[in-house]
């Protein structure tokens, strides 16, 4: 998966967990907890995985992304 | 609440403050801006981590945080997720800025906006919001101070005297070593506060005979907890997340921090270690707000502001021996409120050394426009511990001005650093249009016009996030139209 996928995933994530109690309200409990809220801890342990491997992979302090920001440099502001 | 020893402990503790304050003088390495307000951009792992931690947990984050849950029950679950979604923006946007204030040495977010757009207009504006923000920050984090030191000596610590003893603290050991002290004591300030909230959840883990207790103890007392949420309750979940996320990633300290970083790894690897933060700190605060709904049910608004005091209060009088906790706490609070006031002083002070008095005196050097600065500090400060002491109430609820006006500040930021594309005259009146959503929306609910300033339980920070972006998109279509 590339850069863009990840993106997608984070994003994904995020939309997916910003939205919990609207689409898993149904769940039912468990562990004493309504359905929703083990919910919301599950996919927020899985967004720090996500984010965390973002961080790891896709981190602009590579010589690639020096270039890439040198050549973006030389263009003048819009 | 705390004894004669407690109180000892903590002027033990504020004098470390100005011991490191004194080792971050000795340490100076020039008589520079870079030097004073970014460490000499040297900050390692260790202490850019907790520095980071410890600026983004405010007091409220031990005195607020709990009181929210203890209120809106289940649903403040979200500032778990909005406080992760802070790192998914900083990815977004921190490696490269990072880069960007080496190769150009940048010591303010101003720095980047003129850099990057070469506009006076656009740096001024994101400077307003900046400088609103900071203030209301230090002004209600010095209010804190005084009514948390009021609180747990039982009074005899007068709330005059707690304001003023920490604000002269706080600018002793910040005008002395700069960043280097700031960074410093958070990083003290960032193991004192996970050491407060761990030991509390111990403790509560020990008083309910395990969690499992505590949620039973609760559906009991709180049923309405396990009601599935509403419309609004749902508005509000999402949109506070958002704003929040947006909002605190561009906060001016924390962008000075990725100035700061020693190099792109250190700060990466920060960052991930960061995300780690919100399971420990916020996930145990909200379990105090949900023991102190089941403890002490039926607290009205105000009252329940105080229900971590309260909690700690029945774990006291359930076991005794667990009295040096209120230590643990008062130190683990103070910490918390010190490390976002000395960090929003720093900022606040870079702000007016580098894009005010700098601009003005374009002929001083390194050294004038640092000792600029540091009055400025001094200044700045006693004006806002007189505020944060005859302030009255009412008048003072109206300049808290929080993350909804700080947000409308990421757009142009993150644009800054990754595209350039929007024009700035785009950006200024996309910020413009969002602080007049906002602040529009505070005023209708402050007069009565509107029942409250998030209609239909939508965040008016996400609603001017929304307008402003849209305005943007708008003005840069038709900047292109034209030039076409």
């Amino acid at each position: 998966m590339g850069k863009d996928g990840f993106a997608r995933l984070a994003v994904a994530s995020a939309l997916l967990m910003a939205t919990v109690p609207w689409w898993a309200r149904g769940l039912p409990t468990m562990a004493g907890l309504p359905g929703w809220v083990v919910a919301a801890l599950g996919l927020s342990l899985g967004y720090a995985a996500v984010v965390a491997w973002l961080l790891q992979v896709f981190w602009d302090d590579t010589d690639e992304a020096s270039a890439t920001l040198a050549k973006a440099e030389r263009k003048p502001p819009s | 609440m705390i004894g004669p020893t407690g109180q000892v402990v903590i002027g033990i503790y504020l004098l470390s403050l100005l011991l490191l304050g004194w080792l971050g003088r000795r340490a100076r390495q020039a008589d520079s801006l870079a030097d004073f307000y970014l460490a000499g951009r040297g900050l390692g792992l260790a202490t850019l981590f907790l520095s980071l931690y410890a600026t983004q947990y405010s007091g409220n984050a031990l005195v607020g945080y709990p009181a929210t849950a203890y209120r809106q029950g289940f649903q403040f679950l979200n500032s778990l997720t909005f406080m992760l979604g802070i790192v998914g923006v900083y990815w977004l946007f921190a490696g490269r800025l990072h880069r960007l204030a080496r190769a150009h040495s940048y010591v303010t977010p101003g720095d980047l906006i003129r850099h990057r757009y070469g506009s006076r207009r656009l740096a001024l504006v994101l400077n307003i919001v900046f400088i609103a923000v900071l203030a209301s920050y230090i002004l209600a984090n010095l209010k804190a101070i005084g009514q948390v030191l009021q609180a747990v000596t039982d009074g005899q610590v007068d709330f005059a005297v707690a304001v003023w003893c920490a604000a002269v603290v706080m600018v002793v050991y910040e005008s002395l070593g700069g960043m280097r002290s700031v960074a410093w004591t958070d990083a003290i300030q960032g193991v004192l506060l996970l050491a407060g909230c761990l030991t509390i959840f111990v403790a509560l883990e020990v008083r309910f005979d395990g969690i499992s207790n505590l949620l039973t103890q609760l559906r009991t007392v709180r049923p309405e907890f396990w009601d599935p949420p509403g419309a609004t309750d749902l508005a509000r979940y999402a949109s506070l997340i958002i704003v929040v996320a947006f909002g605190a990633a561009v906060y001016p300290q924390a962008i000075q921090r990725i100035y700061a970083a020693r190099s792109g790894p250190v700060l990466r690897r920060s960052l991930q270690l960061l995300l780690v933060m919100p399971l420990l700190t916020i996930t145990l605060v909200l379990i105090i707000g949900y023991a102190g709904a089941a403890l002490v049910p039926g607290l009205d608004r105000a009252a329940s502001e105080g229900i971590t005091l309260a909690v700690l209060a029945d774990l006291i009088t359930a076991v005794p021996e667990l009295r040096w906790m209120f230590v643990l706490f008062l130190a683990a609070a103070l910490a918390a409120i010190m490390s976002t006031v000395d960090s929003a002083l720093l900022s606040l002070s870079s702000i007016f050394a580098q894009d005010l008095y700098g601009a003005r005196r374009p002929d001083a050097t390194q050294s004038q426009l640092t000792r600029a600065g540091k009055v400025f500090s001094w200044i700045i400060m006693a004006l806002m511990a007189t505020l944060a002491i005859y302030l009255p109430q009412t008048i003072w609820q109206l300049t808290v001005i929080k993350l909804e006006v700080l947000c409308q500040a990421a757009p142009a930021v993150i644009a800054a650093v990754q595209s350039r594309r929007p024009s700035a005259p785009a950006l200024v009146a996309g910020v413009v249009t969002g602080l007049v959503v906002v602040l529009g929306l505070r005023a209708a609910a402050a007069t009565g016009w509107l029942p409250s300033d998030s209609p239909g339980g939508f965040e008016s920070g996400l609603l001017g996030l929304l307008a402003n972006v849209f305005i943007v998109w708008l003005v840069g279509k038709n900047s292109r139209t034209n030039l076409g």
